[in-house]
């Protein structure tokens, strides 16, 4: 009897490393679970991230939707990507694995508009991210009518109750180490507010954060405030903030528009 | 409730003559009934079942009957599953005539509580079992067992078993468990997480012939080994939930499941999966085995036949991973390693619907038979050839196609032969130190010529 010896750290680290210099592969593949029947707010925004910045990276990829397709990432997060004989999670590693490929989006930008652009996409995922999944899995209405509803739809009864579950434990486990879990619905709109708020003035009324060239940044405030604005929710009171602010709907709409070319353009 | 005492309400009239003349006693010429039954040591099983395991002894009509019906009722106690020990005492009766004869069964039950810890290090994991077992928790031979089993590596695993015999005539026996079980496949690249219930009923239709009524619900989560693994592995990880009703009917004739002389055994595997759930295929699988001795009961021939097909629902219910048939390994095509035949991507093996694998062997004594009677006689060397292939069930080809279904069936089989020494191990498995020489084998498998080592139940 034999055993496979699985390549180690080291073997696999070389692979990316050496893998990497490879183009950007034609037949590349973005993961994602159901759109219309299955994902949920959080997960949503960022597919819908990652998907606009390899939109705005013009790389090609094919859209793949998968009930299992938390399962199946690496990190157990979506989206994922397929290259060659990669497979990436999330957003921050697909976008260093497409700069290796030495395609960027900001090379226009000077050290301090990068920190700035850094500091800006930790607080839309830090705020609009635990947001969403305080909303989702926190709020009873919303819990109950639209998440488990959702998210146990391509499993069988009594999976889809047992997964449910489990995943809100795992959710709210992690909302309460960031102690978001002590928050009250109206802390957490509060904070969006602010969010909404610094984003806007940093926006102004230019066409995109930094010099007037789309960034992973953009990508990123797009896939969440797209997502919020257009998920029905019983309570859609996330959605009624951002619309007071028309300098941030103007920039979705760009990006929808540009980037997405849909036939026509979502209204928000 | 201590001492059972049953008399017989009234002795037959003797038949047999009082004698025998003869140097040499015939013992069936010594007429004998039997007045009394003592059964010592019973505390908590019921009475009645005792009674009926021993009721033929009462009907005795000379001594060699006697002799035997004691010992055959020795047999039926201690397969009650309620005593560790059964010895019989015969002596004539205090008062009564020369023929009258009083029987003694002195039993000793079994404790109520047994445990047991063991420690396991292998797969490079080790792992701790504890067990804890309460046989004949009821009185009627019921058994309640608990084993959990902590890992290293967080792989904790149980099972909660009852079991209920009925003591009727046909051997019916009841039982239902609750389990959690871990397995990992590095072949396959992928780890099974199994939760899940079963209920089992057992019993035979005929002498030799047993039968197994299964249902079980099993929730499977299937994960990626390694992050390396191959990606049509990683397409099938996830939840899946099966819930299917199996039978298992066996034919056992042999006269030792682990090294037989003479005899056939069949066994016939349905299983139905797919009410309720989100798994769903009907698969059926034989495994035959015929020993035949030649020149003397020494050498012993036996052929083996296995196969299995796989046919899927067309409801929309899944095939997993799990469910698929897979070859290769010391178990049963040796010389390639374990599950190294056919199917793979990325150097993962992902099995298929259809599989069929045979084997000849020639067992013989070791040679010079050391340890002759004794330690010796635990080992068998034998010759083998072994031959089997993975392939697809291709839903086009009908089984009523029949040409093309053999067709499909045989290209590309695998074949491989060689020699060496099997050892017994305990009453029910066996180990196998092989030199094996692959002959056939295709692109995508991984022959393994040379030694190989393997443990387990079922052997081709």
């Amino acid at each position: 009897m034999s055993t496979a010896i699985a390549p180690g750290a080291v073997t696999e680290a070389l692979q990316l490393e050496m893998g990497a210099k490879e183009p950007w592969p034609e037949d590349a593949e973005f993961y994602q679970p159901y759109e219309l029947e299955q994902i949920l707010l959080p997960d949503n925004a960022n597919c819908l991230s990652v998907q606009a910045y390899l939109r705005m990276c013009d790389l090609n990829f094919n859209l793949r939707q998968r009930s299992n397709a938390e399962h199946m990432s690496p990190s157990g997060k979506v989206p994922f990507i397929r290259a060659g004989k990669f497979v990436i999670a999330e957003m921050d590693p697909i976008i260093s694995f497409v700069e290796q490929k030495g395609i960027t989006l900001t090379e226009h930008l000077d050290s301090s508009q990068k920190a700035d652009m850094r500091a800006y996409m930790s607080l839309v995922s830090n705020v609009l991210g635990n947001a969403e999944a305080f909303v989702s899995w926190n709020d009873d209405t919303t819990l109950s009518e639209v998440t488990k509803k959702r998210y146990g739809s391509v499993y069988p009864w009594p999976l889809n109750s047992i997964l449910s579950w489990q995943k809100r434990g795992q959710v709210m486990r992690r909302l309460k180490a960031l102690n978001w879990s002590s928050k009250s619905m109206s802390d957490v709109l509060n904070e969006v507010e602010n969010c909404c708020q610094a984003l806007s003035e940093r926006l102004d009324n230019q066409k995109y954060f930094f010099n007037n060239r789309p960034t992973e940044l953009d990508a990123m405030v797009f896939g969440h405030l797209f997502s919020i604005l257009t998920t029905p929710l019983p309570d859609n009171s996330m959605a009624s903030i951002v619309r007071n602010y028309k300098n941030l709907l103007e920039l979705c709409q760009n990006i929808d528009k540009e980037y997405f070319d849909r036939a026509h353009a979502t209204p928000l | 409730m201590g001492n059972v005492h049953a008399r017989e309400p009234a002795p037959p009239p003797s038949t047999t003559g009082a004698g025998s003349e003869d140097a040499t006693v015939s013992l069936s010429g010594i007429g004998a009934q039997v007045t009394k039954i003592h059964i010592d040591g019973v505390e908590r099983t019921h009475e009645d079942l005792v009674l009926r395991k021993i009721n033929p002894v009462f009907q005795v009509r000379h001594f060699e009957e006697l002799v035997l019906k004691a010992h055959e009722a020795r047999s039926d106690l201690q397969d009650l599953g309620c005593f560790s020990d059964v010895s019989i005492h015969i002596d004539t009766a205090e008062e009564g005539g020369p023929k009258d004869y009083e029987v003694t069964f002195k039993v000793t039950e079994l404790r109520r509580v047994v445990g047991s810890i063991n420690t396991m290090l292998g797969n490079q994991e080790g792992s701790l079992f504890t067990g804890l077992k309460c046989p004949n928790l009821q009185g009627r031979g019921e058994q309640f067992q608990v084993d959990y089993t902590y890992g290293s590596k967080k792989t904790n695993a149980f099972n909660v078993r009852y079991m209920k015999p009925f003591h009727d005539d046909n051997k019916t026996i009841l039982s239902s468990s609750i389990f959690q079980q871990i397995a990992e496949f590095p072949p396959s690249g992928f780890k099974e997480l199994n939760r899940g219930g079963l209920v089992d009923l057992s019993f035979i239709s005929a002498p030799n012939i047993n039968h197994n009524l299964q249902y079980e619900a099993c929730w499977r989560e299937l994960r990626p080994l390694t992050k390396s693994c191959a990606f049509a592995v990683r397409e099938q990880v996830g939840h899946s939930l099966k819930s299917a009703l199996r039978h298992i009917l066996t034919v056992d004739r042999r006269d030792n499941p682990v090294f037989p002389i003479e005899g056939s055994l069949f066994r016939l595997t349905q299983e139905y999966a797919g009410l309720g759930g989100d798994v769903g295929f009907f698969k059926n699988e034989v495994w035959l085995e015929a020993n035949a001795p030649i020149f003397g009961p020494d050498f012993v021939l036996q052929g083996t036949l296995n196969c299995g097909l796989m046919k899927a629902l067309s409801d929309g219910k899944r095939i997993t991973l799990a469910d698929n048939f897979y070859l290769g390994g010391p178990l049963n095509v040796r010389g390639f390693d374990m599950r190294g035949v056919g199917n793979e991507s990325d150097g993962n093996y992902l099995g298929s619907d259809m599989f069929w694998s045979s084997g000849l062997h020639l067992f013989a004594p070791l040679p010079f038979r050391p340890g002759r009677g004794g330690f010796g006689d635990l080992f068998r060397t034998h010759l083998f050839l072994t031959a089997g292939n993975l392939c697809q069930f291709n839903r086009n080809n009908h089984i009523g196609d029949g040409n093309r279904f053999l067709e499909n069936a045989l290209r590309n089989f695998r074949l491989s032969y060689g020699l060496g020494v099997a050892f017994r191990l305990g009453g029910i498995g066996r180990l196998e130190l092989n030199y094996c020489i692959p002959v056939r084998c295709e692109r995508g498998d991984k022959p393994a010529p040379g030694l190989q080592f393997g443990v387990g139940v079922n052997f081709l």
